[in-house]
């Protein structure tokens, strides 16, 4: 199956929410819709979910339009919605139901998901009387338990604590391992890069980056020197073109030039010649964050202009 | 999934959340209460002025709060001019009397304000002819004419007894009575089930203003949750909405068909057969209360429908009252005119039966409903009505789902009627 977007547009009376969004997913695994707060990511899920109209473009699956037909989808959306004054258990059998699940069926994935997420013993809890972390795991097993082919999580982190957050990736990781598609809509950039192969970069509704996350990064190349050893060492980096950044309290960080590995590989060189051996030597490519801050970066420069 | 079944999935939780909440069942204890109250307050309305007068034997059980009695403080001035007055009045069934002489007065008037009583009797002669004097207390709900009507027969049996008739010959002529039987032609100008027929109007009102609110409020609080969010990539909007409205509909229907049947019973157990006849309740046939049901659907969905989108166009509980405020006038409109246009149509210069009323969309689930216990309506002014009410019933639900669809996402400032009007003109929703 392969999940196609091509050219979802929205506007509101003069402003253009998402504008002319493309992408392809051919294979299951974690995909990355990525962008600040108000960059299109909720709206450009709504419309391929159909929720809102499109003015332009469409969503596919499979080439069929993406419909509640045509597809078994789960979706949890960035601002968390229960039922806070219903029990646990029965309201999750309810959105089981919306979802096309018998009764008997809803309540044991239900019942299975909750054992799953440690959430047993509030089956029977009235959810306003729950942590939000708690109320959180009830919304993704609102999401899941219909079993859907392609999960869409928006900002699927945001509110848990450090336990909960680990929960919730080997969840994500044993999804992955299940062949589902996942769309991860998020603003923090080091989340999105540890589960994506793949993402979308927005900002103002413009994409202004898409594609396989490995390949972009290899397209900047390493940008980065991380090293840590005799200070002597240190303080010959600069001679071979290399400009420091930073001190971090594990290591002195440079910024390499352009196609500046071959200057990296000749600092090396020299400082072991001369018999300094230094304990970290790394070179690094970009993080997604700093990528995203150089594309906004250029995005606001020219639109400056 | 099958459309229909995911209507029934959320008509039947919505159903039931509604039945679960504590707030139903307190109104409804209070309600059954209330009925029953009413029915067991009802023999003593239906106890009225006709019964006293006719019936001596009931009149003299009766004491409600030692300010009624059948006691007579009776004292004869007049020297047995009414002969033996109280063998007489003790024999007619009404009263006990007990006899004073003339210089007791004061004593009569001191016990009938303290022990309480019927009245204080005094009989004096003026001229040979009987007078007779009633002394009753101001706030005592005695009706002197039964205390006239015993002595006028006491008085009427001593005549003729003067006349020569024997005892048996006067309690004759005293007690003959003529049968009479009625017939009434012609239209009725203030029909049967006038009453049964204006309760329903209120009901109806009540039920689609209450029911109306509850699914309003529904939508809303799903909204202001963000409940909505994680519902409606679910089931389609309208999907939801119908079965809100149909779950909200039922609660309406069961609710009201029991306390009717419930207030039924407890008329049928406690109050007695005459209450009917009051009430003038007569047998409704089969098809009007069909109509009548048909016509409720009809009204409730059509105010229902208008409701939700109210509560689709705030993102806050707390904004939902300003927003139905339209909605709330157009149901007091509907109503009020509905109602004064039957119950008072000379007030509002239409005629009686079926008029304006009958066929603006808006008022007809109240007027026809009353019209159709009340008199007989033709079937070809049903017929316009049901279908002018039917097509705008289906009008309102289109438009209600285009903006209902449209705005459950739409989070921030209530929305505006400029803004909804936008929402129907977009296509692309």
């Amino acid at each position: 199956m392969i999940l196609q977007v091509d050219n979802l547009t929205k506007r509101f009376g003069e402003k253009t929410a998402v504008d002319h969004l493309s992408f392809t997913m051919d294979r299951p695994g974690v995909f990355g819709l990525i962008g600040t707060n108000g960059a299109g990511k909720t709206t450009a899920i709504r419309m391929m979910l159909q929720m809102i109209p499109a003015n332009e473009g469409t969503a596919t699956w499979g080439g069929a339009p993406i419909t509640r037909q045509t597809l078994r989808f789960g979706y949890m959306p960035e601002e968390r919605g229960i039922y806070l004054k219903t029990k646990v258990l029965e309201q999750l059998v309810y959105f089981g139901q919306l979802r096309g699940l018998k009764k008997a069926q809803a309540l044991q994935a239900a019942k299975d998901y909750m054992k799953r997420l440690g959430m047993s013993e509030y089956e029977n809890t009235i959810a306003e009387k729950l942590s939000k972390g708690n109320q959180q795991k009830i919304q993704l097993i609102a999401t899941l338990l219909h079993d859907p082919q392609l999960v869409i999580l928006d900002e699927p982190f945001s509110g848990l604590d450090p336990i909960n957050a680990q929960m919730l990736r080997e969840l994500i990781l044993e999804l992955e391992d299940q062949g589902k598609f996942i769309i991860m809509s998020s603003h923090q950039m080091a989340t999105v890069e540890e589960y994506c192969k793949s993402l979308v970069m927005l900002h103002h509704g413009k994409t202004i980056l898409q594609g396989d996350l490995h390949k972009i990064k290899d397209g900047y190349g390493y940008t980065s020197l991380r090293i840590a050893g005799p200070e002597s060492a240190i303080a010959m980096a600069e001679r071979f073109g290399l400009q420091y950044r930073e001190k971090t309290p594990s290591a002195s960080v440079f910024t390499l030039p352009e196609n500046g590995a071959a200057q990296a590989e000749a600092y090396l060189r020299a400082i072991l010649a001369q018999d300094m051996m230094p304990t970290t030597f790394v070179m690094e490519q970009p993080t997604l964050h700093e990528i995203f801050i150089e594309k906004v970066g250029a995005q606001e420069g020219r639109a400056a202009q | 999934m099958k459309q229909s079944n995911q209507i029934a999935v959320v008509a039947r939780y919505t159903f039931m959340d509604a039945v679960r909440k504590k707030a139903f069942w307190v109104t409804n204890i209070i309600v059954v209460a209330l009925i029953i109250g009413l029915a067991l307050f009802t023999p003593m309305i239906g106890e009225d002025e006709s019964d006293m007068y006719i019936s001596g034997d009931a009149a003299a059980e009766i004491e409600i709060g030692g300010g009624y009695s059948s006691e007579i403080y009776l004292i004869d001035e007049s020297g047995g001019l009414l002969g033996d007055a109280k063998n007489y009045l003790e024999e007619y069934g009404m009263f006990e009397v007990t006899v004073y002489d003339a210089t007791q007065l004061e004593i009569c008037k001191q016990l009938l304000e303290e022990n309480g009583g019927a009245a204080v009797v005094r009989i004096s002669g003026d001229d040979g002819l009987p007078l007779v004097e009633i002394i009753t207390q101001d706030d005592a709900w005695i009706d002197t004419f039964q205390i006239e009507e015993a002595f006028n027969a006491l008085n009427r049996t001593l005549q003729m007894k003067a006349r020569g008739l024997t005892d048996q010959e006067a309690n004759d002529i005293l007690s003959s009575a003529l049968t009479f039987s009625y017939e009434i032609i012609g239209e009725a100008e203030s029909g049967s089930n006038m009453l049964i027929g204006s309760v329903l109007m209120i009901l109806m009102f009540f039920a689609i203003y209450y029911y109306g609110y509850a699914v309003a409020i529904s939508v809303a609080t799903e909204k202001s949750t963000r409940v909505m969010e994680t519902l409606i990539v679910s089931a389609k909007p309208s999907h939801i909405l119908l079965g809100k409205c149909i779950a909200m509909g039922t609660l309406g229907i069961v609710q009201m068909t029991g306390l009717i049947a419930i207030g039924g019973i407890a008329l049928s157990f406690f109050a007695p057969e005459s209450t009917f006849e009051i009430l003038a309740i007569e047998p409704i046939p089969i098809t009007k209360i069909l109509l009548i049901l048909l016509y409720f659907a009809l009204g409730y969905a059509l105010f229902v429908l208008i409701n939700s989108v109210c509560g689709a166009t705030v993102s806050k509980t707390e904004d939902l009252n300003s927003a139905m405020m339209p909605a709330t006038m157009l149901t007091l409109a509907s109503f009020y005119g509905g109602y004064f246009a039957n119950l008072m149509p000379a007030a509002v210069g239409v005629g009686t039966g079926a008029n304006i009323t009958t066929y603006i969309p808006f008022t007809a689930p109240f007027s026809v409903p009353f019209l159709l216990l009340t008199s007989d309506v033709p079937s070809s002014t049903i017929a316009v009505s049901l279908v002018l009410l039917a097509a705008t019933t289906v009008l309102i639900a289109f438009i209600s789902t285009r903006i209902y669809s449209a705005s459950v996402l739409h989070y921030g400032a209530r929305l505006k009627l400029s803004a909804v009007i936008r929402m129907l003109r977009d296509k692309n929703i």
